[in-house]
């Protein structure tokens, strides 16, 4: 598979990357690790005017411990993530997430910055131009109705990130660069759950993530990130559990959880703020736990797997999950 | 509008004018004529394409040609000895038969050899886990296990 033709742009700073997206008018796609954008591009998912390359920009691939943060750049890569002690040592749930990523090659080339801007998937979207030639366009793809559900005007593809629910689930925070001055939002806010734009830079072109700052837990907090693929080695998260608790002895004090690869973006379980501050991790309280995860998630067949057993699948990694924090 | 790709592969230096939408295997392929690199999925999937970038094991497929600006990059056709002679892990790999159908195997090589220089004595299940991104189709996995732990082997003073 060729790739189709565009421009190829290295900017030498975040402003400048910017200002290339405004002057592409939103048809500029940004290059960081390029492990989703380039298969995008050969499937002509993606077809940009313009390709700007984060990487000829200097500064975006560091980690830096600051005022009780880890600050990363977007650039980092997920190897480097998984493998780095500080990162292991300081916020172990995010190398895990990290490691989990695809495969060694992948988490090579993959950054942080990329993962988290990885778009949504679904079993009649990421297929060639060639297969999907045999139906009508489904609506992420530019056509009127959903092919999975039948639906109009609706996209139910999964948001299949790893990274993002353990870094939410630590309450994150990301940097966005725009073309004049720096914000910084909750990585939460990222998200629109809105499967065909699932990030804001979707919709607002002019701005890049450029940076990661995660809180560093406490000596209390427990946390764990469970994934179920259809190969070990390489797939997507037919469903992820991340999961963080802070731990006063036995008592929980504050739980989080999030759910990847059951829905239209990173998806919190709410409900276990009511049901786990204040309790032991006992098997009640865990079964409670998991059966609200199951609740929680949305599930709609995009992949092999029907949403009934995706369900299931995401309870037993829940409480899979809390097992092996009270086992530890 | 093609641009100048300055790039060593195997220690040679190359100054070639290159499309943006060329991938690196396409440049390793057809510009540089080295075939050994080979072309599976094509996205990212299979580690067919396996090549080194400034020592590190990557799927070419997924890199644009001139984002490899000013690196290093290793290719199957590298991994011999300046006298022509096999890379011990070349040779670990004909021994025990690691080879069937063979299109897995410059990739498989490559990444066993940077697994090797970074740990010289891997256990079989850091094994496993280095060669995860390459797919062998044939499903030989025991012997290039075994190819790979043997030549681990001897550098640990020839045990196996």
């Amino acid at each position: 598979m060729r790739l189709p033709e565009f421009s190829y742009l290295e900017p030498k700073t975040v402003r400048e990357a910017c200002a290339l997206l405004r002057q592409e008018r939103g048809c500029a796609r940004v290059l960081a690790g390029g492990t989703d954008l380039i298969v995008a591009m050969k499937q002509r998912r993606q077809l940009p005017s313009a390709v700007i390359n984060l990487k000829s920009v200097a500064g975006l691939d560091f980690l830096e411990e600051e005022q009780g943060y880890l600050r990363i750049g977007a650039l980092t890569s997920l190897e480097k993530l998984a493998k780095t002690d500080l990162v292991r040592q300081k916020v172990p749930l995010l190398a895990q997430a990290a490691f989990e990523v695809g495969s060694p090659l992948l988490r090579t080339r993959g950054t942080l910055g990329g993962n988290l801007c990885l778009d949504t998937r679904c079993k009649y979207y990421n297929q060639s131009e060639f297969w999907r030639s045999s139906n009508p366009p489904c609506y992420k793809a530019g056509g009127l109705r959903c092919l999975v559900t039948n639906k109009e005007k609706a996209c139910f593809a999964a948001y299949s990130g790893d990274t993002a629910p353990a870094l939410i689930a630590l309450g994150a925070r990301i940097v966005l660069s725009g073309e004049k001055e720096d914000r910084v939002i909750s990585l939460r806010d990222f998200y629109t759950m809105e499967s065909k734009f699932p990030h804001i830079l979707n919709t607002r072109e002019y701005e890049i993530l450029s940076e990661v700052q995660v809180p560093i837990p406490g000596a209390g907090n427990r946390s764990v990130y469970l994934k179920y693929r259809r190969r070990k080695s390489i797939d997507f998260p037919e469903a992820g559990v991340a999961i963080s608790l802070d731990l006063d002895g036995p008592i929980c004090r504050t739980a989080a959880i999030m759910l990847t690869g059951v829905g239209s973006g990173p998806l919190p379980v709410e409900e276990v703020n009511q049901i786990m501050p204040g309790q032991t991790l006992d098997e009640e309280t865990i079964s409670r736990a998991a059966e609200a995860a199951s609740r929680a998630a949305r599930p709609v067949k995009t992949g092999m797997l029907s949403p009934q057993y995706k369900r299931r699948l995401v309870a037993d990694l829940v409480s899979e999950g809390l097992k092996s924090i009270v086992k530890s | 509008m093609k641009k100048i790709l300055k790039v060593a592969v195997n220690g040679q230096f190359y100054e070639i004018p290159v499309a943006p939408n060329k991938t690196l295997l396409e440049f390793i392929r057809e510009d540089l004529g080295m075939t050994g690199t080979k072309r599976g999925c094509d996205q990212g999937e299979c580690g067919a394409c396996t090549v080194l970038i400034d020592g590190k094991p990557v799927s070419s497929c997924m890199v644009l040609a001139l984002d490899v600006q000013g690196k290093d990059i290793v290719t199957i056709e590298g991994m011999e000895g300046e006298d022509g002679q096999f890379h011990p892990l070349q040779k670990a790999f004909i021994d025990h038969g690691a080879i069937q159908c063979g299109f897995c195997t410059s990739g498989m090589l490559l990444t066993a050899k940077h697994l090797l220089d970074e740990n010289p004595s891997p256990t079989t299940e850091e094994i496993k886990e280095a060669i995860s991104g390459n797919i062998c189709r044939c499903t030989g996995y025991v012997k290039i296990i075994d190819a790979i732990s043997s030549v681990a082997g001897e550098e640990r003073g020839g045990k196996q």
